[in-house]
């Protein structure tokens, strides 16, 4: 992992995603991705990272995103922004996964890291060949106003990348 | 494409899949990816493969794979003893992609072609960078004991690959 609390987030980082919208609310029904720009979007705001390395795989649908979606209000009233839910999964993917996790707030956002290259090129990516390729690890980031304040990656379970040790940074 | 009717099927082709059981049957449940020997499998048997770029996807999720599951017992009754919906997308994703499009019949297998390796291997492989890579493109594959008796693949929307030509070619 090449990032520490107190680094600066690097710049230029996009994800892409589908806004949540009623529309689409039907977890059959689709959006188009659309690129998610985080200087642009989080550059003064307070964000936490959640990454998993796929949507819909046991500990991340039943161990790890949930407890996020049931804290999100505890989040909030701690001074988070926004809450991104990440993974190599496309965009489509991640958008089914929010539906089904039951999230439709705007502030949380299901969002693919392309080919997980952000992830690579901070050290949190992992390989899992064949059927899964290179995806990201399981971590959480809280960036502040473009600062890294906190940052852990599990290797095993989820530790120090869940709400509870989130919130105990916040 | 470097299939057509009349071929044999390439033989040592598996495929990645979770096997639908009760106790996985809400969509946030996991089982386990096991493999799927096609010769083993089906060597004697006949299998309509329907191939997706991706799970989740406008025109795969809306358009292609309901009707299949639509007339799936038209299908049976016309000496069809599986249909498998492939894809490159995780046997996770392919599971649950499962389980929202209400199929819980043992014969209705959604399953992974992993790396896409053996639709690029008949050049029925598409590359959708970043967010996708290499997809299994659409396409419909009839199987019978070991021998091809249909191959259709669809540039645009759904054709070929649909459940009417399928079933036109039974």
């Amino acid at each position: 992992m090449t990032l520490k609390a107190g680094d600066k987030f690097p710049e230029g980082v996009n994800f892409l995603y589908i806004a949540y919208t009623p529309e689409v609310a039907d977890v059959k029904a689709c959006g188009i991705p659309i690129p998610l720009d985080f200087d642009k979007e989080f550059g003064d705001k307070t964000v936490v990272i959640v990454s998993i390395p796929g949507a819909f795989t046991p500990t991340c649908t039943a161990n790890h995103i949930p407890p996020f979606v049931e804290k999100f209000e505890t989040l909030t009233s701690k001074g988070v922004d926004a809450v991104i839910v990440l993974s190599a999964n496309d965009p489509f993917v991640q958008s089914a996964f929010g539906k089904v996790n039951g999230v439709t707030d705007e502030s949380f956002i299901f969002a693919t890291d392309p080919a997980a290259e952000f992830s690579k090129s901070v050290g949190l990516s992992l390989d899992l060949p064949p059927a899964f390729g290179t995806r990201t690890a399981r971590y959480a980031i809280i960036v502040s106003k473009g600062v890294v304040k906190y940052i852990e990656k599990d290797a095993n379970g989820v530790v120090g990348s869940g709400v509870d040790a989130v919130l105990a940074a916040l």
